[in-house]
């Protein structure tokens, strides 16, 4: 006998059990996906392996991979150009670069498309200088990469933001003095140590273009994401697209596995005795001068100056709506759902840290780290398995006890807060961890030896500590809730209308300019947040 | 061992094994025994296993296999492991562990029942440290915080006082000072204590016994009068030449 299974009894206790439960309750979607798939396959599926998922496959891989490269290009140069070099207003740009992040990707579609497309601002603006307008046609495949990247270059940013600005001063001057050119410096030593905050970025900003559905549907590419939605609203098979997004999880789990594996052996911290790169920065001149200006000239304009600018022309052209009480009931509405969900993340995390913190029995370890993989699960798969899951609950209760209770699942508020739970723990979860892992055992287990219980310890030392990481979670929950597209879309009750909602529907309509308000609302709300998170992180830098 | 032996005895261990990763162990078949009012060094290299022994007393870990038993009441065993707050033990951790976001009165009277302000004021005067009730952690120096440390876990009166190197965040000039104060207060008190270090110095001048461990076991105990002295004495588990020589070469690596 071994000793854990001998230890089974002493080393199981309420908090075991309780680890456990907040694991099942955050599996459930999953396993209904999984589950499912020993059904078979539905009706459509013959015809959609034989006319569509090659296609599905072949332009979510080349969306993977084009909007990869060019948010890796966006974001690696953008860090790169201000952690290095000092320019006036060098700080207010540090700040400006997050900024894209609060412009959601189907936003930014309609803008580009509202800018660049037949009868678009620029084909005005070229009709009013008298030249001939050139109407390009961006709704394609690259149109839809460049927009992609630009509304999630700022992941990569951010943590190349962190990597460069911890780069030792020494290191620089050690190259310098081995006789290495700037250029030779960046490309043989800040980059490789950059590497897995590039390929951290870079997996966020592929699961974000896996989940995306509003650009993608309206630029009219099929992808894994939309052919789920299609299979499952237009054909109304929802066990192919159940099988579907069985798919879509492998291609996920073949991310997660190539962003360990480029991590490899390698060491890639750094120790600095001498202070960091932010203490070298430089004045750039001549040449390079030009090559920083675009570095973070190109993501301003792009990604930030001219959706923003079409946004307030058609806004400007729309009075009505930018005083309409309905606006504002829509913000409202918004606001409470993006502040439930963070509230629900911000419990459902701390249980989960602190449960499996407590918990004693190895077996159930794995359950924090499997809980909060929902951040890597596309919307559309966490709908179906939310969707399948009621079913199967609301069907049990009908056969065995004969009770209706459809209706609190169907279109209610509590599914669609449970779905942006499973979806957004870990984005809760992480910050949490990190500052318990900063804080230590030992505070906690001073409090146990002077008497304290687990609650009573928690409550009295350690969440008075962690309210800065607590914050931080709720902002980042919240503004990923604002900004959330395809699940909503799906789960929403029937009388719900949030400010993504009203963008997608309008532009949807071809109302591209009643698009805009609720548009830019949600951009200045989601900025708001992000700009005091980075206020706060990049003061420390 | 008799009943009239069991209750003298503060602490027993029996056969405690750790490991955290189920292959390497920290602690191995680890017996220890300590009478009441007497005081423990546990001395040894870095990675012998001396922190995972405090912390397996105070239930802080969990052991693979073996029992611990505490005030002739058994804490842990294959069957039962009590929660740290039912042991009747205070220790006083590496780094403190004060908490930040309370001043020194608070720290001190977090594990009092009723904590009144007498009280406090009485053990802060007890370690030196009168009219610094208002100050917080970081106000202090690393000494008045290792003092802090001591009165808090002094402040609930536990039967067993455990230290997890106590004086290693101190500078040499302290250090004297506060060794003897340690004593002279674990005396008054009439308590018991273990605590470890790898300076045999530090054990030498506080400790009445010391046990030696290395790689996870218990290599050597003694009573420190016996180290002194020049002759055998009965006491001491190891012929006193070994002892030395191995006491010479725990000091070696711990250096």
């Amino acid at each position: 006998m071994t000793n854990k299974i001998r230890h089974f009894y002493r080393d199981t206790s309420i908090w075991s059990l309780a680890l456990l439960g907040v694991g099942l309750f955050m599996a459930i979607p999953l396993l209904v996906v999984l589950l499912s798939l020993a059904k078979g396959t539905g009706e459509t599926w013959a015809h959609l392996t034989r006319y569509f998922l090659l296609r599905y496959l072949g332009n979510s891989l080349v969306l993977v991979g084009g909007v990869g490269i060019l948010s890796t290009i966006l974001g690696v140069s953008a860090a790169w150009a201000v952690s290095r070099y000092a320019f006036p207003g060098r700080e207010l740009v540090v700040k400006l670069l997050y900024l894209p992040l609060a412009i959601p990707t189907y936003i930014m579609a309609y803008a580009y498309v509202g800018f660049l497309g037949n009868g678009g601002t620029l084909v005005r603006i070229e009709e009013m200088i008298g030249l001939s307008p050139s109407g390009i046609d961006f709704m394609n495949l690259g149109g839809l990469i460049w927009v992609l990247a630009l509304s999630l270059y700022p992941y990569v940013y951010a943590s190349c933001r962190v990597a460069f600005s911890g780069l030792p001063a020494s290191l620089r001057s050690a190259s310098a003095l081995l006789g290495a050119s700037g250029l030779r410096y960046f490309f043989t030593v800040a980059l490789p140590l950059a590497t897995p905050a590039i390929v951290g970025g870079v997996f966020l900003v592929t699961m974000e273009v896996l989940n995306d559905y509003g650009a993608a549907k309206y630029y009219g590419i099929n992808t894994f994401t939309t052919g789920i939605f299609r299979t499952w609203t237009a054909l109304e098979d929802l066990r192919s697209a159940t099988y579907l997004a069985a798919l879509l999880i492998l291609f996920v789990l073949v991310a997660v596995y190539l962003s360990r594996l480029a991590r490899g052996r390698r060491s890639f911290v750094t120790q600095s005795v001498s202070g960091s790169e932010c203490s070298a920065r430089i004045v750039a001149r001549g040449w390079r001068q030009w090559l920083v200006v675009g570095a973070v000239g190109t993501p301003l304009f792009f990604g930030l100056a001219l959706p923003l600018g079409q946004l307030l022309w058609w806004v400007s052209g729309e009075p009505a709506w930018g005083i309409s009480f309905s606006l504002a009931w829509v913000g409202l509405q918004s606001l409470l759902v993006a502040i439930a969900a963070a509230v629900a993340c911000l419990v459902l995390a701390l249980a989960l840290v602190f449960l499996s913190r407590w918990n004693q029995l190895d077996v159930l370890r794995p359950i924090s780290k499997l809980s909060v993989i929902g951040y890597a699960v596309p919307g559309a798969i966490i709908g179906i398995g939310t969707i399948g899951s009621s079913q199967l609950i609301v069907d049990f209760f009908a056969d065995n006890y004969g009770w209706r209770i459809g209706y609190l699942f169907y279109g209610s508020s509590l599914v669609l807060l449970y779905a942006y739970a499973f979806r957004f723990l870990a984005v809760a979860y992480h910050p949490l961890e990190a500052h318990c892992l900063k804080l230590g055992k030992p505070l906690a287990e001073a409090a146990y030896l002077l008497g304290d219980g687990k609650l009573r310890a928690l409550r009295n030392i350690e969440l008075p500590l962690l309210v800065p990481a607590m914050v931080s979670a709720l902002f980042l929950v919240f503004v990923d809730t604002l900004k959330e597209l395809p699940l909503t879309l799906i789960l929403k009750p029937y009388d719900l209308n949030t400010l993504s909602i009203a963008a997608y529907t309008y532009a949807e309509d071809e109302q591209l300019a009643k698009a805009a308000p609720p548009a830019l609302l949600l951009i200045l709300l989601v900025a708001i947040v992000l700009w005091s998170i980075s206020f706060g992180k990049e003061a420390k830098r | 061992m008799t009943k009239e032996n069991d209750r003298r005895l503060v602490v027993t261990t029996q056969g405690l094994c750790k490991s955290y990763d189920g292959r390497n162990y920290a602690l191995r078949d680890c017996q220890i025994s300590l009478e009441t009012g007497r005081i423990c060094a546990v001395i040894g290299p870095s990675g012998s296993g001396k922190s995972t022994l405090l912390k397996l007393l105070a239930g802080l870990e969990r052991p693979e296999a073996g029992s611990i038993v505490l005030h002739g009441q058994t804490v842990t065993d294959d069957q039962k492991c009590l929660p740290p707050n039912q042991r009747g033990v205070g220790m006083v951790f590496q780094d403190y562990a004060l908490f930040p976001h309370l001043n020194v009165a608070a720290n001190v009277a977090y594990g009092m029942a009723r904590g009144s302000a007498e009280e406090v004021n009485r053990l802060l005067d007890l370690v030196g440290l009168a009219g610094e009730e208002k100050k917080y952690p970081h106000e202090l120096s690393g000494g008045q915080q290792q003092r802090v440390a001591l009165a808090r876990t002094l402040a609930p009166r536990p039967e067993l006082l455990l230290l997890d190197e106590p004086f290693s965040n101190l500078d040499a000039s302290l250090k004297h000072g506060i060794r003897q104060e340690l004593r002279k207060i674990v005396k008054e008190l009439s308590l018991s204590a273990i605590f470890i270090t790898h300076d045999i110095y530090d054990a030498m001048e506080i400790a009445d016994e010391m046990i030696f461990l290395e790689e996870g076991r218990v290599i050597a105990t003694c009573l420190t009068e016996d180290l002194m002295k020049n002759d055998q004495a009965p006491s001491v588990s190891a012929n006193l030449e070994q002892l030395r020589r191995m006491a010479e070469r725990v000091i070696g690596l711990a250096k």
